[in-house]
């Protein structure tokens, strides 16, 4: 069946290359709405090679993870965006993992 | 300029996806509901967005492509921690709440962010069976064209699914 063709400028530029496992599914294509408002629009400042170090070498979090939702992925993803070289992250586990019952 | 009638919706539902799109500016991504809720009722089991920016740029030289977009174009990691995390949890609560108010509370949604200076791993296409991509509405980033194709212009196929 004789696809149709849209011209770039309609199309959202990814400039990465997209892996071969990627490239060949199927794609289906989402037509986008109006833009953004101005107004929801936050600029931003290319930084400098001094801003982008930036980062912690080391950090470290925790928690119980059971179960595993999009709160802590957030957690996680933030906590690996400002870390530079090592991440620990502490899981908790028994019995503090365990419901409480000790509550009145 | 196509409009939203030149692609009709997709009922089928696959169990894995993925969603590509790119981030022109840093701030919330209002415009990315309606795709995100569109892919998410459209998957079933898993779902991992990927959000390309030059924001995201890596900081050291990670592949040829730093040439045509520099680590320069990045922004301070731990002095965007505020827009950066509004980003994530905006994309994130939009996706789980069209997949919890679909009943599928268990749906697995992952969000990526990726440079224009990173490789994207050939792991991420395993098991996937789609591909969701953004078309229309000229939020397009320029930065997002590679250098040595800016002048071409060139056509994609569009996919009937």
């Amino acid at each position: 069946m004789p696809g149709r063709y849209l011209s770039d400028h309609c199309v959202d530029a990814i400039p990465v290359p997209l892996p071969e496992k990627i490239s060949q599914l199927r794609t289906s294509y989402i037509p986008l709405g109006e833009r953004d408002s101005v107004d929801s629009v936050i600029e931003t400042e290319a930084s400098t090679p001094k801003d982008i170090s930036r980062m912690y070498p080391v950090t470290a979090m925790g928690g119980t993870f059971d179960h595993l939702h999009a709160g802590h992925k957030i957690l996680l993803s933030m906590a690996a965006w400002i870390t530079s070289e090592k991440l620990i992250v502490g899981m908790t586990g028994m019995p503090i993992a365990l419901p409480r019952t000790d509550f009145p | 300029m196509a409009s939203p009638n030149d692609f009709p919706d997709s009922p089928e539902l696959v169990d894995n996806a993925l969603l590509l799109a790119t981030l022109p500016r840093l701030s919330t991504p209002k415009f990315l509901a309606p795709v995100i809720s569109h892919a998410t009722s459209t998957t079933r089991k898993r779902l991992v967005i990927i959000l390309f920016s030059r924001f995201f740029n890596k900081e050291a030289p990670h592949s040829h492509l730093d040439q045509g977009y520099p680590a320069s174009q990045a922004i301070s990691h731990a002095g965007s921690w505020r827009i950066v995390q509004e980003v994530l949890t905006y994309v994130y609560v939009q996706a789980t709440k069209v997949a919890q108010d679909l009943g599928k509370v268990l749906m697995d949604i992952d969000v990526l962010f990726k440079g224009f200076n990173d490789d994207l791993h050939d792991t991420l296409g395993i098991g996937m069976e789609m591909v969701f991509r953004i078309t229309g509405g000229g939020h397009h980033d320029f930065h997002a064209r590679p250098l040595f194709i800016r002048p071409l212009c060139r056509c994609y196929p569009c996919t009937t699914a």
